[in-house]
């Protein structure tokens, strides 16, 4: 019986914390290794950037910081020249254009694959991968072709296509991007709608008497938001980092080929305007991500 | 769930109706869902589909929901043949096995989705849903999103939103199958409270045979894209019409009898009328019995043994083992299972009851579901 008794454990000694059994708390292992890697990995991506930043605002010859460079950016483009703002807004605009379309055309592509065809899913998947499989000038041939076949046609497509080039209108560069971005659209709209049951939301939105663009807009979409805002990054992320298509096709107004046809010999002003670029292409990103962050249905759990 | 919520929202069922498949097909390439599947369901009635997987009894309901349509064949809603009638034009409301609430919606939006759709002021939406909630004991969570709500909560709301359209027909497909035993059991008696006091005809998809007779006014059991049997619980339980009915719908012993003259059949020693079949006399045959229609007594001498012995509430089921290498079950009252524990040697009768004709190629055994 005594036996027993010693062997009782005091009751508070269970409900003691067990921070206060171990002792000062140390870090763990582990944690000492992720902060090493992502110092590590700071310094790689940051350092450059440091370097490149660094080297726009030196004054040379006087000592200083000066921001010259970056005044050099926005000054007023020579005749006949295009400046900064004109290759910034073009560039924008062939974005939303892109993502515009891009959405327009794969999320009814994907539902419908979903709810209705699941068995194409494999031949439209092979399709979206063709853009990886082709390089960009093979793509740009063809799609000269294309738009010379049509443009010496007859009939309103071919006026349209016609004037729209004559104009330089970025729809036509925007069509290229589309082709362009549907290996990562397809992909990340895909994951989303797998993610959410988009079956049965979709019957159960019928059921309740909702037409179909009621279901894509009001049921579909809104779980979907972070997918087709992750979309839209990879599309943004595409069309202001694209040169090689736009070069060739002639383009001189999308923002990379500006940013190489700068009529400048000056380091610090190509540096200047790789390091802004760099930011705000950034900035945008985390815009389009702070729409994302707003997510009530989320947050309020 | 509060006493309030007994109060029904005025106006939400205005009344029953009838639906009913004619000679229903349904055909997924060489494979038929539906093969002339024919059934009527009553205004008011609760009927629950029942069968094994792949039987057809998800694609029935889909065709009423209007999410798939019959290959061949009609089907009626209050006369009306709504066959080519596009999903959101049926009035339907449906409650899914996978809760299906919309997840960026709160439970109150969910609710009021139906109604928006039909032009409901916001105001209107609100109270109607306020109501629907209170009737299924969700009043104090309208603002919730479905990933704040359990699992029996979220299926409370998905049936909640289903009957604030006021449908014609309610349709539930499997909607108790993800949920755990308890809440299972709770949702299940709410469901027929509601179906009670609001008289909406309702559809109940289930293979959990105990869900259908515990629920349905009637159920129709299904196989093979057919209806087998449709039937008030105690009817399908005690006067399976097929073979198929009677061993599916509950557990089964098959034994080895003799027919004989006036419909009846010898079993041992015992002599008992046969329901429905009469087989030529001398014939043999094999019979079909409930575990709880075996008598089993102590008896040093008997030929069969207590095998096991498992104790379920109110009775124990004994799985037995004849001298003659037949296993059979039999329920008892547990208080007299310490009599007839593991090893004790038994004599089985069977009770004074018209018993069940089986074909005699399947094999004398035991069907437990």
């Amino acid at each position: 019986m005594s036996a027993a008794v010693e062997q009782v454990v005091e009751p508070g000694a269970a409900r003691q914390p067990a921070e206060a059994r171990r002792g000062p708390r140390r870090p763990a292992r582990g944690t000492v290794l992720r902060w090493v890697i992502l110092l590590l990995a700071a310094i790689y991506f940051v350092g450059p950037l440091l370097a490149a930043i660094s080297f726009t605002v030196q004054n040379p010859g006087h000592g200083g910081i000066t921001f010259s460079a970056y005044r050099q950016i926005f000054a007023a483009p020579a005749t006949g020249q295009i400046g900064f703002t004109t290759a910034l807004v073009y560039s924008l605009e062939l974005s939303a254009i892109t993502i515009l379309i891009t959405l327009a055309l794969m999320l009814p592509t994907q539902l419908l694959l979903h709810l209705r065809v699941p068995r194409a899913r494999g031949v439209v998947e092979t399709l979206t991968l063709l853009p990886l499989v082709f390089p960009p000038v093979v793509l740009v041939v063809g799609v000269t072709d294309t738009y010379t076949w049509v443009g010496d046609s007859r009939g309103a497509l071919s006026s349209a296509v016609s004037y729209i080039r004559g104009q330089g209108h970025p729809l036509v560069l925007a069509l290229l991007y589309v082709t362009l971005a549907m290996p990562f659209v397809f992909r990340t709209l895909d994951a989303g709608i797998r993610s959410i049951d988009a079956r049965t939301l979709t019957e159960a939105a019928r059921g309740l008497g909702a037409g179909w663009l009621t279901v894509l807009f009001r049921v579909v979409m809104p779980p979907l938001r972070t997918a087709i805002l992750n979309a839209a990054f990879l599309c943004f992320a595409l069309v202001m980092g694209e040169y090689t298509i736009s070069s060739i096709l002639l383009y001189t107004k999308p923002f990379p080929v500006w940013l190489y046809q700068l009529p400048t010999t000056s380091g610090q002003v190509q540096a200047a305007v790789s390091v802004f670029s760099l930011l705000l292409v950034e900035v945008l990103l985390l815009l389009i991500g702070a729409l994302n962050w707003r997510r009530g249905y989320q947050k309020r759990g | 769930m509060s006493a309030a919520t007994s109060v029904v929202p005025s106006g939400v069922i205005e009344a029953g109706t009838t639906v009913e498949y004619r000679d229903v097909y349904r055909v997924f390439g060489p494979t038929s869902a539906l093969a002339g599947f024919s059934l009527r369901i009553e205004p008011g009635e609760l009927l629950a589909l029942l069968g094994p997987s792949g039987c057809g009894k998800t694609t029935a309901l889909r065709i009423l929901a209007g999410f798939d349509r019959p290959t061949s064949g009609e089907l009626l809603i209050d006369g009306r043949d709504v066959a080519a009638l596009p999903a959101n034009k049926r009035d339907m409301g449906m409650v899914f096995q996978s809760y299906s609430l919309f997840p960026t919606m709160s439970a109150q939006d969910n609710v009021g989705f139906g109604l928006r759709l039909r032009g409901q002021s916001a105001v209107q939406r609100r109270r109607r849903a306020g109501e629907l909630l209170d009737l299924v004991g969700l009043a104090e969570h309208g603002k919730k999103y479905p990933h704040q709500l359990s699992g029996g909560q979220q299926q409370r709301v998905a049936l909640a939103r289903a009957l604030a359209i006021s449908p014609r027909v309610l349709l539930l497909d499997e909607p108790l199958s993800a949920l755990d035993a308890k809440v299972r059991e709770q949702l299940r008696d709410e469901i027929r409270r509601l179906q009670l006091e609001l008289g909406v005809t309702t559809v109940f998809v289930t293979h959990d045979q105990e869900e259908a007779l515990s629920l349905a006014d009637r159920v129709g059991v299904m196989r093979s894209g057919r209806l087998e049997q449709c039937a008030a619980p105690q009817e399908l339980y005690d006067r399976p019409k097929t073979q198929f009915v009677a061993e599916f719908v509950g557990t089964m012993n098959r034994l080895d009898a003799v027919a004989e003259a006036g419909s009846m059949v010898r079993v041992g020693a015992q002599l008992l009328p046969a329901d429905g079949s009469s087989p030529a006399s001398g014939q043999a045959v094999q019979i079909l019995v409930r575990p709880e229609a075996m008598v089993v007594t102590p008896d040093d001498a008997g030929d069969t043994v207590v095998m096991v012995a498992t104790f379920r509430g109110a009775t124990t089921r004994l799985r037995l083992l004849r001298a003659d290498g037949v296993e059979l079950l039999a329920d008892v009252a547990s208080h007299r299972a310490p009599d007839l524990s593991q090893g004790r040697r038994v004599s089985v009768g069977l009770l004074e009851r018209p018993v069940l004709i089986a074909a005699t190629e399947s094999p004398a055994v035991p069907v437990e579901q």
